[in-house]
């Protein structure tokens, strides 16, 4: 019963930290809302049982990303250069026309996923009984072997381009 | 028990939440906020759905997106950082140098 009063607050939180995160003037105060944002899909990922994906989410994204955003709005001390006036353009406009487009539009493929997908059980016989680490253990290193070893050149790859972006010419 | 149908929810408003921010802000660094939200939004789903049919499939597919979504950010702030030092800004409209 906790946890869905639990799921309720924190997916509220998510929405209304995230609606702040887009409206907000200053970057930082825009980071730290996304922040926010972050740690409540985190716990929301807890009570979904999926705790390893709660550590990570918290670990990389609330940690890692979040810290070089930040550094970064710190670096380029945008302060008063990202004070840019709000002006209500065509644009814009449209752009809020297009956004509940397609928010109805997805609400309808919810609803039609909804009544196509039963609830069912896919787990193989091998996984039955485990823990969430344990069978993305168990899967990431079998099933998923290649995509795991891929990721990590992926990953390399954004080391050294991040690395040959950021060095300075002189 | 907690309804599948209210995660959902909340993962398809934080989408059109980040796509509103990506067309209406026209700070750099913002609407690259915009799409670390949507990335996130897309997880949420990811999880309720493997949660709802019982599979690890989903939670697979949520660490491949962090690992790309970490690559994604670490290159994006480099280019965010090279375009500041040329240019002075980061306003996307005042980058139009390939505006035809």
């Amino acid at each position: 019963m906790i946890s869905t009063y639990l799921s309720y607050i924190f997916g509220i939180v998510a929405v209304i930290a995230a609606l702040s995160t887009v409206l907000q003037k200053n970057p930082v105060y825009s980071a730290a809302s996304l922040i926010v944002v972050m740690i409540s899909l985190a716990i929301n990922y807890l009570l979904l049982n999926a705790e390893f994906i709660a550590a990570i989410q918290v670990i990389v994204y609330a940690g890692a990303v979040m810290v070089m955003f930040v550094f970064v709005i710190m670096f380029l001390n945008l302060g008063d250069v990202a004070k840019v006036k709000p002006t209500l353009s065509s644009g814009r406009i449209w752009g809020g026309f297009l956004t509940i487009v397609l928010l109805v539009q997805l609400f309808l493929a919810m609803q039609t996923i909804k009544t196509n997908l039963e609830s069912g059980d896919m787990l193989s016989e091998s996984l039955r009984g485990l823990d969430s680490t344990r069978m993305i253990g168990k899967v990431l290193f079998s099933d998923f072997l290649l995509p795991f070893e891929l990721v990590s050149v992926v990953l390399i790859v954004g080391i050294v381009g991040a690395v040959v972006l950021g060095k300075s010419k002189d | 028990m907690i309804s599948t149908n209210f995660h959902l929810v909340i993962g398809i408003l934080l989408f059109s939440i980040g796509v509103l921010g990506f067309i209406i802000r026209r700070n750099l660094l913002i609407c690259f906020m915009s799409i670390e939200l949507m990335l996130n939004s897309v997880n949420l789903i990811f999880v309720t759905y493997s949660n709802m049919v019982k599979s690890t499939i989903g939670l697979m597919y949520v660490f491949f997106i962090m690992a790309v979504a970490a690559a994604e950010v670490s290159i994006g702030l480099a280019i965010i950082i090279l375009l500041f030092r040329q240019k002075g800004t980061v306003d996307m409209d005042s980058l139009n140098t390939l505006k035809g």
